[in-house]
C-alpha cells in the first residue's frame, strides 16, 4: 500500500508551518524563523519553493493576497491539524526520553 | 569555438551528477547555455570553480518566479539556464547555503519532475512497442517472407523485442528508486542513491538501438556504413556546410541565430540521410529464388535489392495505367488495397498485367508507399491469383510485383495477351 505523503515531517516542514500560523511572504517566513531558531534551522530559497507549492496543493495553507512581487499565505485548519498531530507526537518522544533517561514520571494529564 | 555540445544521458531526477559534471565543465571554462534534448549547449567563458544546484519546476514551460529569483540572488545563486523541468543556477562563493535545504522536498520535486517528464513519453513509447510486436507476430505467420528475409527479419524482430525490454527498464529503474527513497524518508533515513549507471546504460542502449534501426533499413553494406558515418559525424559535417548561411542568418537574427543554424544543421543531417536511403545502390543481391509454395507448386521468384522509389513503382501508382484497384481490408495497422495495372509491353507486344499489393499507414503516404510491409499479404495475393483461371494454363503467366523490406519482388513468366490480361483481371476482381 502507498503511504501517505508527509507522514514523516522534516524540521523544514515543521517550522514552515509554524512560521506560518500568522500571515506572511515567503521573506517573512524566513525571518521568522532566523528569529524563533537564532539560525538553528535554515530553509533554502528552493526548499521554500517548493515546500509552500507542496502544502499549497496538499491544502495545508492557502494565499491570502499578494503585494507586488510578494505573495502571502496562511495555515489553513487542515495544516492547523497536522501542525498539533506533529506537536503531540514529539511532546510524545520527550516524554519518552526523559522516561527512559532520566526515570521522570508524566501523568498523561501533562501532555 | 564559441560553443560546444555535449550529449548528456543524465536522468532528470539525477541532480548531483548533472551538478557534478557543470561543475567539471566550468572548471574547463565552459558555462551551460541551453538544452535541445540530450545535447547540452555550452558556451565558453573563463575557467571557474563554482558550484551548481538545481531547482526542479512542475512542468517545462514553468518559469521560476521572480520572487524567488531573488531569494537566490540574495543567498549568492545566479540563475544560468534552464533545461525543461530543471532551473540551474550557479554561485562561486563556496561557503554559499544551499539553494535546497531538504532532503524530502527535493525528493518530491524530482517525483513531480520525473512524472511529468518520462510519463507521456514512456507510455508512447510503450504503445509503439506494442504495435511493432503485434507487426511483428503477424509477419510471423508469413513463412514466405520470413524465410526470404531471414537475416532482416531476425535482426528486425530482435530490436523490436529489444526496444520494450529497455523501456521496461528503464521504468522499473525510476520506479524503484521512487519506492525505496519515499520508504526510507518516512523512515527518517536519506534519499536512496539515484541509478545512474542503470539510467545511463539504458539511455545509451536505447540510443544504439534507434541508430540500429535507422542503419539496418539501408539495402546494401556500403549504404550501412555510410548512414552509420552519417549519424556519427553528420552534425558537424552539417555544421560546417551550413556555416555560411548560419553566418548570414545570425547578422539578421542574432536572437535566434544558435537555433536556426542548429536547425540547418539537423535538416541537412536529415537530407543526406534520406538521400542516402533512396538512392539506388548496386543490384549485387538480386538474382532467382525459388520459392515453395504450401500446395507444393515451385515458383522463381525474382528479388531486387534495388530501393523503392516511385521511379521503381511509378508505372504501379499511375492512375492512368490502373486497370482496377479493390480495398481488401484491414491488416495489422495498414490499409491494404490489391491493385491491377497495365504493365511494358513486352518484345512480343504483349502487354503484362502486374498485380500489386498497395498499403497505406496513412494518407499521407498514399503516393509514396508501396509499404514495406506489402510482403505481408504476398500470401494471400499469391492465392487470389493462383486459384483465378486466367493463371498460366493456357501458357499466359501474371506478373506480380510487391515490395518487402529493401526488395521488390515479383512472380514472372511468360507476358500474357494484353485483351486477356484485362478479362482475366477483371474477372478475378469480379469473382470476389
Amino acid at each position: 500500500m502507498p503511504r501517505e505523503k508527509f507522514q514523516y515531517f522534516t524540521d523544514q516542514m515543521y517550522y514552515t508551518l509554524l512560521c506560518l500560523t500568522e500571515r506572511g511572504c515567503g521573506a517573512d517566513i524566513t525571518e521568522r524563523l532566523k528569529n524563533l531558531t537564532g539560525g538553528r534551522i535554515v530553509i533554502g530559497p528552493g526548499t521554500l519553493y517548493h515546500l509552500l507549492e507542496l502544502f499549497l496543493k496538499e491544502g495545508f495553507i492557502i494565499k491570502t493576497g499578494t503585494d507586488g512581487r510578494r505573495i502571502y499565505y496562511i495555515l489553513t485548519s487542515l495544516g492547523r491539524k497536522r501542525l498539533e498531530e506533529e506537536y503531540q507526537k514529539l511532546r510524545l518522544m520527550a516524554r519518552d526520553y526523559e522516561i527512559c533517561l532520566f526515570g521522570k514520571e508524566v501523568s498523561h494529564n501533562e501532555i | 569555438m564559441k560553443y560546444k555540445y555535449i550529449p548528456c544521458l543524465y536522468s532528470v531526477g539525477d541532480h548531483d551528477a548533472i551538478c557534478r559534471m557543470l561543475e567539471k565543465q566550468a572548471a574547463k571554462g565552459w558555462l551551460p547555455k541551453n538544452t535541445e534534448g540530450i545535447v547540452w549547449i555550452f558556451e565558453r567563458c573563463g575557467k571557474e570553480n563554482l558550484r551548481f544546484q538545481i531547482l526542479y519546476a512542475d512542468d517545462q514551460k514553468e518559469t521560476v518566479p521572480e520572487k524567488y529569483l531573488d531569494s537566490c540572488k540574495e543567498a549568492g545563486w545566479d540563475y544560468v539556464c534552464p533545461c525543461g523541468i530543471m532551473k540551474i543556477f550557479k554561485t562561486s562563493d563556496p561557503n554559499a547555503p544551499d539553494l535546497n535545504t531538504d532532503e524530502a522536498v527535493s525528493f518530491y520535486a524530482i517525483k513531480n519532475g520525473l512524472k511529468s517528464i518520462y510519463l507521456k513519453p514512456l507510455m508512447a513509447f510503450a504503445l509503439i512497442s506494442l504495435l511493432l510486436i503485434r507487426n511483428m507476430l503477424v509477419s510471423c505467420k508469413y513463412v514466405f517472407f520470413s524465410s526470404i528475409s531471414r537475416n532482416s527479419f531476425i535482426l528486425s524482430s530482435a530490436l523490436v523485442l529489444m526496444l520494450p525490454v529497455f523501456i521496461l527498464l528503464f521504468a522499473l529503474s525510476l520506479v524503484l528508486w521512487v519506492k525505496r527513497s519515499e520508504r526510507r524518508l518516512n523512515n527518517g533515513f536519506s534519499c536512496a542513491p539515484f541509478p545512474t549507471k542503470i539510467n545511463t546504460a539504458v539511455c545509451v542502449f536505447m540510443l544504439v538501438l534507434c541508430l540500429l534501426s535507422l542503419v539496418s533499413i539501408m539495402d546494401s553494406p556500403v549504404k550501412k556504413l555510410a548512414a552509420f558515418l552519417i549519424f556519427i559525424f553528420g552534425f558537424h559535417l552539417s555544421s560546417a556546410l551550413a556555416m555560411p548561411l548560419s553566418r548570414l542568418v545570425s547578422k539578421a537574427n542574432q536572437k535566434h541565430a544558435l537555433k536556426i543554424s542548429k536547425a540547418l544543421a539537423a535538416l541537412i543531417t536529415a537530407i543526406l540521410y534520406l538521400a542516402l536511403l533512396f538512392l539506388p545502390s548496386a543490384a549485387t543481391e538480386s538474382g532467382f529464388e525459388t520459392y515453395t509454395a504450401p500446395d507444393g507448386r515451385i515458383f522463381e521468384i525474382y528479388s531486387d535489392p534495388s530501393p523503392l522509389t516511385l521511379a521503381d513503382l511509378g508505372i504501379a501508382l499511375d492512375e492512368k495505367a490502373v486497370i482496377s484497384s479493390r480495398y481488401i481490408g484491414q491488416r495489422s495497422v495498414l490499409a491494404v488495397y490489391e491493385r491491377y495495372v497495365l504493365s511494358a509491353i513486352t518484345d512480343e507486344g504483349y502487354t503484362q498485367v502486374t498485380a500489386g499489393i498497395l498499403t497505406l499507414p496513412c494518407p499521407f503516404f498514399a503516393k509514396l508507399c508501396f509499404d514495406k510491409s506489402a510482403g505481408d499479404y504476398s500470401m494471400e495475393a499469391y492465392s487470389n491469383i493462383a486459384v483465378s483461371p486466367s493463371s498460366n494454363s493456357d501458357g499466359t503467366v501474371n506478373t506480380f510485383l510487391y515490395r518487402r523490406g529493401s526488395y521488390v519482388i515479383s512472380f514472372s513468366g511468360a507476358a500474357i495477351d494484353c485483351q486477356k490480361a484485362l478479362a482475366a483481371a477483371e474477372s478475378l476482381i469480379l469473382s470476389k
